[in-house]
């Protein structure tokens, strides 16, 4: 077995442990609010794509630098790392994205009190008026690998720079939310998730994927010839 | 193919004005156990961070066995460099840190490993984060000893453990050695307790290797020559004095040379005393800033 097979396994078998964790506590939460709305005749919004995305901009964030360096002790070259942890990224995505389909599938299948959501044809009905199951999913699959590739540049960055980059970012990322009131901004966000336009569902992902690519190729170029810090 | 298994040229490295390595070129046989000797901020750390392609040296070439090291996966799998620092994932038990190990490192032998566990009564099911410093010293112990690498790292194996563990470690060191010769690089402080177990020494003074040679000759050539000063100086005149002290009227200088029997003689001739010295002193001397000793 290479190198590369052991990396991308033990990456593997890391990562969905990790997710599985969340999706214990993510579940049992839900479950936990599923009944209080049943008692109490509310409507139960199903949130999991959205709380997978930060769960995976958070879990790959802080699993960059401890398993670089793990991986680095055990002799692993920086180019071997790297792939495992994108081609490891991407499964996770993959199985996220299955996840939140049958999440969608149980969800339609509960109780009516469940499906006010559902029923209000949900977040994509809104904005892709085309949009489908399959569609939908797709676009969830691409957003969740464009978010992972986010994190992925963070994290090679953050561990190049330290502070000097971490520090000046989430500054930057707070002041971003502020820009969009800026005339044009929001025009940008609109063409790059092609909001409204005809089959935007499908063009949206192919933006998420032609980004998640640079933001990758540039993560591999900061990190490549990385020294180790512990 | 080299005769060396590792062998550098010329390493350079340097951080901001400070020379961290410095035309560090040595080459290390196969199947021998190596001590890397030198003072905080020698450079050892540097150096085997190098030769393991943890960091990239300025410039200067590393080969494994004539092969380029530097970032080639089929040499570094043949090194397990087991740090002073703490790479482990914290929420990871023991058990888990040998199973990916044993992932990582083909000739891995996890019996071994849950031996030595055993010896050295490390808990496998409890949790890195849980271990104490020792501790920690005993999993990078299990794990370099158990990886049968062909060449295993250890960069200051034996911080916070207290004599009877490090005793073990040594012995463990030497029985496994006999069983699975490969080859070791040791960096430590303790010279005195550990330098039965080199078979060379290469000590190390800012960023440069100044000796590389076995712990005998080490020991053969390093005498006190003591006595009264004007007799002392007569009798080490033009000889490699690495220290001098004195106490009271009586001076005591440190030579480190080959000693042949005209210059014992020489000794004798002066009136002084000769004594050996101390494995650990004369890394003192070796590695110290020139200055003489009053007391």
């Amino acid at each position: 077995m290479s190198r590369f097979t052991k990396c991308l396994i033990y990456q593997i078998k890391t990562k969905i442990m990790g997710t599985l964790i969340f999706l214990g506590y993510y579940f049992a939460i839900s479950l936990a609010l599923l009944a209080l709305m049943s008692i109490s005749g509310g409507n139960y919004n199903s949130t999991f794509s959205f709380v997978a995305g930060i769960f995976i901009f958070v879990y790959v964030i802080v699993d960059y630098r401890s398993k670089t360096n793990y991986l680095l002790m055990y002799g692993n070259t920086r180019k071997n790392i790297f792939a495992a942890a994108v081609l490891s990224n991407i499964a996770i995505s993959i199985f996220l994205t299955a996840i939140s389909a049958v999440a969608s599938i149980i969800e339609g299948a509960l109780p009516k009190f469940t499906r006010h959501y559902l029923e209000n044809g949900g977040v994509f009905k809104g904005i892709y008026p085309e949009s489908n199951f399959a569609t939908e999913m797709l676009y969830i699959l691409g957003l969740l690998i464009l978010i992972s590739s986010v994190s992925t540049i963070y994290g090679a960055l953050a561990y190049k720079f330290g502070k000097a980059f971490s520090v000046p970012f989430w500054v930057v990322f707070g002041l971003s939310f502020m820009s969009l009131s800026l005339p044009g901004t929001i025009g940008l966000v609109k063409a790059f998730f092609c909001y409204g336009m005809p089959n935007g569902i499908l063009l949206a992902p192919i933006n998420f994927m032609v980004t998640a690519l640079i933001l990758y190729a540039a993560s591999y170029a900061a990190a490549r010839r990385q020294p180790q810090v512990a | 193919m080299s005769e060396f298994i590792l062998e550098t040229k010329m390493l350079n490295k340097s951080y901001g004005d400070v020379k961290a390595v410095r035309d560090f070129s040595v080459g290390l046989e196969s199947n021998k156990i190596y001590g890397l000797l030198g003072r905080n901020g020698a450079g050892k750390t540097t150096f085997l961070n190098i030769i393991a392609s943890r960091i990239f040296a300025d410039s200067g070439e590393v080969s494994f066995f004539g092969q380029n090291a530097i970032e080639n996966q089929e040499v570094l799998e043949k090194i397990c460099y087991m740090p002073e620092k703490d790479l482990f994932i914290d929420i990871d038990r023991v058990s888990r840190i040998l199973k990916t190990a044993a992932l990582f490192y083909d000739n891995f032998d996890m019996e071994y490993a849950l031996r030595l566990c055993k010896k050295f009564e490390l808990s496998v099911n409890k949790k890195y984060k849980n271990l104490s410093r020792g501790y920690e010293s005993i999993i990078r112990i299990v794990v370099g000893l158990a990886s049968r690498a062909p060449l295993t790292i250890f960069d200051e194996p034996v911080l916070g453990l207290d004599a009877a563990v490090r005793d073990l470690f040594y012995r463990e060191l030497i029985e496994d050695y006999e069983n699975n010769p490969r080859t070791y690089i040791i960096s430590t402080h303790l010279i005195e307790e550990s330098a039965d177990v080199f078979e060379e020494a290469l000590i190390i003074k800012d960023g440069m290797l100044v000796e590389k040679l076995t712990v005998e000759e080490l020991k053969e050539r390093a005498r006190y020559v003591s006595g009264k000063a004007s007799a002392v100086d007569e009798a080490v005149s033009g000889m490699n004095i690495v220290h001098t002290e004195m106490v009271g009227n009586i001076k005591i200088c440190t030579i480190f040379e080959k000693l042949t029997d005209e210059k014992l003689k020489k000794f004798e001739a002066a009136g002084t005393d000769v004594s050996p010295v101390p494995v650990q002193k004369l890394f003192i001397y070796l590695t110290e800033q020139d200055k003489e000793v009053m007391i």
